[in-house]
């Protein structure tokens, strides 16, 4: 069995991870809870439907991609290890890159790590020169779409989305890849943020510890791509309904043409 | 109504209101579109210059422009999908190299303008995405432009946002978007736009020509994106139309 621990910010993507691994009884033998009372992402947005529909009107069921992805977004994250009997501490400032995370690191003999971690963080030099793996899904195929809010940009230009598990290093997401893959679209991408996101690493970050349980090794990535920015909300709302547009038959094309609007 | 508030004196946007700002559905996009032809509608007059300032800025903007009214896709243009590998900018520019570690970033933006619009096939030969690149990075970090770009780093010394430059940068982002349909660009631009409109920037007529081309670039992009209907165009189209006659 694969021998890993966790370091897991208070969000909505460690609790879909949680539920992914407990399903494949993938459990973290250590993990580091961050906790932080202004990076708290784990509520959805007053904007969002209620949570018991939440599923059943975003995630396609059908389809394989989405098939059996799933979590509970209200979890209570110390009561979840505590059931299963696993060790945890809490860091309260949820920094990653504090003196106090590194000194828990270097003391824990785990050699890898699954990262999932508070968005717009990077991983200090110092953490990641610890000798441990920091295993990270990132939300877009490199090194095409590397940076932030990629799942975006890709849709906007390629009306595609996907998802690639690395192992973080000193670069923003050009470590050595485990495994990526395309997801198909869903109609609706309204929960993007708080959901399809999470949904889709959790269903990356299982098919990446198989991987790596059956022996597989990370690769060094083939070229040098492109490094986002995060996106604007305009092209961010245009990307989500465009799509809708797109399933509407709209004319949009996406090689970068103006038809003339009307 | 939700208002689009990212170009309010009031409230000038940030990097972290852009990362939190939540999806809230037509009514936001719906909100954009009205403040940015609002925007437009205030602006129009270039008429002005039709007969006396054509110099390179305006004529990329009159470039702009004609892309709205001729109805053509954008081709791939002359960046391949990769990073670029080299630089034009400073190929180009550092001539004498014992005074030039430094480059003007108006001088380079200009430059990567002029070529923007002139040539006609650039791919395999030159490359200069990678300055662009470089001009997106600086504004993305930082929200304004360094006074100069050394070959190592760029200079500490930063363009205010009411600077000449920043109307050119927004054709530039404009020019490149066309060429190679990466959405960073426009990304970039919407931001530019909202500094230079948060920040109640002058302007003079030849701003007024340069920012009625890329806003209208910008808008005109959006509306293809979302197939928007529900949105009074008059003024966008108007721009297009006359830009069309005057051709």
């Amino acid at each position: 069995m694969l021998n890993f621990g966790l370091i897991a910010a208070d969000t909505v993507r460690t609790r879909a991870y949680l539920s992914a691994l407990d399903k494949k009884s993938f459990l973290p033998r250590w993990t580091l809870i961050l906790r932080s009372e202004g990076q708290n992402s784990k509520h959805y947005s007053s904007t969002s439907p209620p949570v018991p529909n939440l599923f059943e009107e975003t995630l396609d069921n059908e389809n394989p991609d989405w098939f059996n992805v799933d979590f509970e977004p209200d979890l209570e994250l110390d009561k979840w290890f505590t059931d299963r009997n696993l060790e945890f501490e809490v860091l309260e400032d949820g920094d990653i890159n504090s003196v106090e995370a590194l000194r828990k690191l270097e003391k824990s003999d785990l050699d890898m790590f699954v990262y999932s971690g508070f968005a717009g963080i990077i991983v200090s030099a110092k953490i990641l020169n610890t000798e441990k793996r920091f295993l990270h899904v990132h939300p877009g195929l490199v090194p095409e779409y590397k940076g932030s809010t990629v799942f975006y940009y890709s849709l906007l230009k390629h009306q595609s989305l996907g998802a690639s598990a690395i192992f973080l290093n000193e670069k923003i997401d050009e470590g050595e890849v485990i495994t990526s893959r395309h997801f198909t679209v869903p109609e609706n991408l309204e929960l993007l943020d708080s959901v399809l996101d999470p949904a889709m690493r959790s269903r990356l970050l299982v098919e990446a510890l198989e991987y790596l349980e059956s022996g597989g090794t990370a690769s060094k990535q083939s070229k040098v791509g492109s490094t986002f920015y995060v996106i604007h909300p305009t092209l961010k709302h245009a990307a989500i309904l465009g799509q809708h547009a797109k399933a509407k038959g709209s004319k949009y094309d996406s090689s970068g043409g103006f038809p003339k609007g009307g | 109504m939700i208002p689009y508030h990212f170009s309010s004196p009031e409230s000038p946007p940030n990097r972290y209101s852009y990362m939190q700002s939540p999806y809230l559905g037509q009514p936001f996009l719906r909100s954009y579109f009205e403040v940015r032809l609002g925007v437009l509608r205030d602006l129009v007059d270039f008429g002005s210059l039709k007969n006396t300032d054509r110099g390179g800025a305006v004529l990329a903007a009159k470039f702009i422009l004609d892309k709205l009214t001729s109805n053509t896709s954008g081709e791939k243009g002359p960046f391949g999908k990769d990073a670029p590998s080299s630089s034009i900018g400073f190929q180009t520019l550092t001539k004498e190299p014992s005074r030039s570690n430094y480059i003007d970033t108006q001088i380079l933006i200009t430059h990567l303008n002029d070529l923007l619009i002139t040539s006609r096939d650039l791919s395999g030969e030159i490359d200069f995405e990678q300055d662009i690149w470089k001009l997106v990075k600086q504004f993305e970090l930082f929200g304004s432009l360094p006074c100069y770009f050394g070959i190592e780093a760029p200079h500490r010394e930063r363009y205010k946002i009411d600077s000449d430059l920043y109307f050119d940068f927004a054709i530039t982002l404009c020019l490149t978007f066309f060429s190679s349909g990466n959405f960073q660009y426009i990304s970039t631009l919407l931001k530019l736009h909202d500094a230079i409109l948060a920040h109640g920037v002058r302007m003079s007529s030849l701003r007024s020509y340069l920012l009625t081309a890329s806003i209208s670039f910008e808008i005109q992009t959006l509306r293809t994106i979302t197939a928007s209907n529900n949105v009074d165009f008059s003024s966008l189209d108007l721009i297009i139309n006359n830009n069309e006659q005057g051709a």
